[in-house]
């Protein structure tokens, strides 16, 4: 790929420039995104594109306070605005905690690239998988295939030069069944960081079957009854409940603003058994968690950060300026969407494990411990507000769990709770770290979206809340 | 920005340079435009200006369409997009449902609201109007401005294609969001308020911090309640705008077609609601801040009457599934951007509603409703709709609301869920308010109260350790010896 337009000696000039006119530190982020995108309909190719979005995002630090300005390939001007350098007595001024600039290439090379498939055969994967998921009782399916290439450098005023090429490929299905005129659908995903190899044929035969039986089985399904239950979580609830139940507010710029995380590090937050991490180089057997990520969007390097050690919070999700204002390490939390958006703190692979003081559990002596209540399993999305603490996901399969054993299958539902109370009550934390192939996920912030992972080992929590 | 006339003659060479593949029409759709944005988290300020321009190019063969972007504009990646979207065009195979890109329509074409005014604002400007609204919200010490967006988007679109339709328009937007926190309570009352206009004059920042105090104000109080069962629940306007985020997706002609949703081709002209609600969806509504002649197709928006009287008439449709269904389009294929504008090039145009707006054939006060209900909930905001089913309209989410007992508003909740599917909010919508509001995310549109029957509702107390915890710290708050969180 040669998308990424501009020239060393462009950045150096836009760069020189805002120094002279008195920045305390600049950043270029150029970046280019080349996609194909084919959605499927029923056996029917309905769409199928492809492009590129190319341009440069620049961050200045000017008075204390950052600017941002970004460009497409045709809008880069001289022209420079007073009036958007603004500043105001109660803007706070920001600060960047020191890094070692970063010099670094890291390319993720697909063992079977992108191109090794026009897109005509691309569109012919899509719908023999699509055909895949076709059953009894299924009355509609729309299958979505994308690939993209993120090219990336990051050149800043300190002397940081980072450049990364990921490519992301994932199939994703919406299955919907209707049964005695109940209809259900059921959506999941497969894919990941890397090439077309992530979409075996075994793994993608695995998701269509998953997808018919999941729409189906919900539409048989009775209703959960509202209440709250003693629940057993799998490995995505697990992503998604450490995700929205905790991880946005212990993002720092969140913890700023009032999350209910704030002036609680070093202070018990949750049951000793738990450990809290979100990793931006989530490796397992291979397979990178979807939010991965070698560098930040600051061009620091990413690693794994603990955020709760055995049930005491330990660290905020930092970018540079939230990282000086705590007086905490920047942790390479600081993403973008793209170009068009300045980097705000955000998760990657975000996971609950056990701690030091776990003892962990397979997931049939979880079975075994909760007895009786739900099992939970495969989510859809969530929300949090970190002000009031109350979260929400959403759950698409739910058993009756009865004397340990799975019983009847009800239909999906949602969780809902506060987070500060429900985290002391996580009683017991499984060993089988669940197959993070399936959970690709988005999160949205700031209106920006950022793919997220990634699984983790099954969970037991007692007396959360669980809708109709 | 990029000169108006670069782009028009852009998509002139795409479109004369796909003619000459032997393409059998072609569309240009070219924008450039230009976004001045503060987003700001108590002190911290996040001020953006982002200038983005591309092309993107819709082409088809006898069989199919096929689509490409791009955000240069050189000719090399112009001619690269076009060969890419007819190249995608003959990648598809066969449609047969394909007859056509669209044909020119006339219509009465709207004056769509360009400001000078708006289109000129800098970040100091943006600044200073949040900082108006922060010091209403400010003048009652016990509440604190948390965070704000405000936004002042130009742009200019083309939609030109080979058939001979050629739309250009020009829009200014401003965006302004304000929300505010209660200091003396732990988890704080929060509340917050939108406004959006396409002229400087509309936009008043001391309304909008009046409006935010307002909301985070009567949130003030929550108590914890045990409560499982069906009950009545009034949605408030923004509620409303939020929970028929999953009626928009259920009445696009896309999913229509393909069954996923309850109000499939066989509801039309039957009941799916109270005899009593109106639904309309009409671009063209003058109050409509983003009202538009054409939708992104370059197709004459007009108003649409989905719901009348409960009866299901009309789905929302783009070119497309109008040829396909044999029906008039409806003007309804936008394109959307999110919060990067060069996503409106990356997206293709899918079928949303433009404005919808809810009525009642018998409208009733607020106070009114309220009067009728002996047990149930007023509901302000709705958490988590995109988790829902929308095939099925089921939804399952926590909400902020009131308890109402004996016809009135008591007191705020804390760990409320409403559940229920939509083809249910529709049937057992028994009571609309006169009063209106209008609120534009996540689904533009002029939204009253609506009282519905039967809803499953589940309120819980947390668990007493944590509960005494917070009664704690409040009463700490209180005596000053605690600061909230959003204080400091």
């Amino acid at each position: 790929m040669e998308n990424i337009i501009w020239r060393d000696e462009i950045i150096k000039k836009i760069i020189d420039s805002w120094l002279e006119k008195g920045a305390e530190y600049v950043e270029c982020r150029v970046e280019a995104r080349e996609a194909t995108s084919i959605r499927i309909i029923d056996g029917k190719v309905k769409t199928l594109s492809s492009g590129i979005l190319a341009g440069m995002g620049i961050r200045v630090l000017i008075n204390g306070q950052f600017l941002f300005i970004s460009y497409s390939a045709d809008e880069l001007s001289k022209r420079f605005v007073e009036d958007n350098i603004a500043k105001s007595y109660w803007m706070e001024k920001v600060e960047l905690a020191p890094v070692e600039p970063a010099v670094a290439k890291v390319k993720v090379m697909p063992k079977v690239p992108f191109n090794d498939l026009s897109n005509e055969d691309k569109a012919k994967l899509a719908l023999r998988e699509n055909e895949r998921c076709k059953g009894e009782y299924i009355k509609t399916v729309s299958t979505l295939y994308r690939d993209e290439i993120l090219e990336k450098r990051i050149i800043t005023s300190e002397g940081t030069d980072v450049y990364m090429q990921i490519p992301y490929v994932y199939i994703g299905h919406s299955v919907t069944a209707v049964v005695n005129g109940k209809r259900n659908e059921s959506r999941m995903r497969q894919g990941g960081i890397g090439g077309l190899e992530l979409l075996s044929e075994e793994k993608l035969v695995e998701i269509a079957e998953m997808g018919k039986e999941r729409a189906v089985k919900g539409a048989l399904a009775k209703a959960v009854k509202p209440g709250r239950y003693r629940v057993l979580l799998d490995g995505d609830l697990n992503h998604l409940f450490a995700h929205e139940a905790v991880g946005h507010a212990s993002e720092a710029d969140s913890v700023k603003v009032g999350s209910l995380l704030k002036g609680k590090l070093g202070k018990k937050i949750a049951s000793k058994i738990v450990d809290l991490v979100d990793d931006g180089r989530f490796e397992i057997n291979g397979v990178k968690g979807f939010g991965w990520i070698p560098y930040d969007d600051e061009g620091v390097k990413t690693g794994r950060t603990l955020i709760i050690e055995a049930g005491i919070l330990r660290n905020y999700l930092n970018d540079r300026a939230t990282a000086k204002f705590f007086g905490l390490k920047p942790t390479g939390n600081a993403r973008a969407q793209d170009f068009q958006n300045p980097p705000v703190v955000r998760m990657r692979n975000t996971f609950i494990a056990p701690s030091r003081e776990a003892q962990p559990l397979s997931n049939e002596e979880l079975l075994e411990l909760q007895k009786n209540g739900l099992l939970l399993k495969a989510g859809r999305g969530g929300q949090v507000d970190p002000i009031r603490g109350t979260f929400t996901f959403g759950v698409q399969e739910a058993y009756i769990v009865e004397n340990g054993e799975i019983k009847e299958r009800l239909g999906s539902t949602s969780i809902s709770g506060n987070f500060l109370a429900v985290l002391k009550s996580i009683v017991a934390i499984g060993m089988e770290f669940d197959e993070p192939g399936y959970s690709l996920g988005f999160c949205g912030k700031a209106m920006q979206s950022v793919p997220v992972g990634v699984s983790g080992v099954w969970l037991l929590v007692e007396n959360l809340t669980v809708g109709g | 920005m990029v000169r108006r006339e670069r782009i028009r003659e852009i998509i002139e060479y795409g479109i004369k340079t796909a003619l000459d593949l032997g393409a059998y029409q072609v569309e240009g759709f070219g924008y450039t435009g230009k976004e001045t944005r503060i987003y700001v988290r108590k002190r911290q300020v996040s001020s953006s200006v982002n200038l983005i321009s591309g092309i993107a190019f819709r082409i088809a063969t006898r069989n199919n369409v096929g689509f490409s972007y791009t955000t240069s504009l050189s000719e090399k990646a112009v001619k690269c997009a076009v060969e890419n979207a007819f190249s995608n065009a003959k990648a598809k195979g066969e449609d047969k449902s394909f007859k056509s890109l669209p044909e020119p329509i006339k219509t009465a074409e709207l004056k769509t609201g360009f400001d000078e005014a708006i289109s000129s604002l800098t970040i100091k400007d943006l600044i200073e109007f949040y900082e108006k609204a922060k010091d209403i919200v400010e003048r009652n010490k016990s509440l604190i401005m948390v965070a704000g967006l405000l936004s002042a988007a130009h742009a200019n679109m083309y939609v030109i294609n080979s058939l001979g339709l050629d739309h250009q328009e020009e829009k200014t937007i401003l965006i302004a969001y304000t929300y505010a926190g209660y200091l003396k309570e732990l988890p704080p009352a929060t509340g917050g308020w939108d406004i959006v206009v396409n002229k400087l004059t509309e936009f008043d920042p001391d309304f909008l911090g009046e409006k935010t105090a307002e909301d985070a104000k009567r949130a003030i109080g929550a108590k914890n309640i045990e409560f499982s069962g069906e009950s009545s629940v009034i949605f408030e306007p923004a509620a409303i705008n939020t929970l028929f985020f999953i009626f928009a997706r259920e009445i696009a002609a896309n999913n229509v077609d393909r069954g996923a949703t309850p109000f499939g081709l066989d509801k039309i002209n039957l009941k799916v609601a109270n005899k009593n609600l109106f639904i309309i969806d009409n671009a063209r509504y003058r109050k409509n801040a983003f009202i538009s002649s054409r939708d992104h197709e370059g197709v004459p928006t007009r108003e649409n009457v989905i719901i009348d009287k409960g009866i299901l008439k009309k789905h929302l449709t783009d070119y497309y599934f109008a040829l396909k269904w044999g029906v008039e389009p409806t003007g309804n294929a936008w394109r959307t951007s999110g919060s990067s504008l060069a996503n409106i090039l990356s997206n293709e145009p899918t079928i949303s509603p433009s404005f919808l707006m809810i009525k009642g054939n018998e409208e009733r006060s607020l106070e009114d409703l309220i009067s009728g209900v002996d047990h149930g909930f007023l509901v302000r905001d709705v958490m988590g709709v995109h988790m829902s089913d929308f095939s099925s309209g089921k939804f399952s989410v926590p909400v902020f609301g009131w308890l109402i007992e004996n016809g009135e508003v008591k007191h705020p909740v804390r760990n409320l869920m409403i559940s229920g599917t939509m083809p249910s909010v529709l049937e057992n919508c028994i009571g609309v308010s006169k009063e209106k509001e209008i609120h534009y995310f996540p689904l533009p549109g002029e939204y009253p109260y609506l009282l519905v029957e039967f809803m499953t509702a589940t309120a819980s107390k947390q668990p007493l350790k944590f509960r005494l915890i917070m009664k704690l710290l409040n009463l700490m708050i209180k005596l000053g010896l605690y600061r909230n969180p959003i204080a400091y």
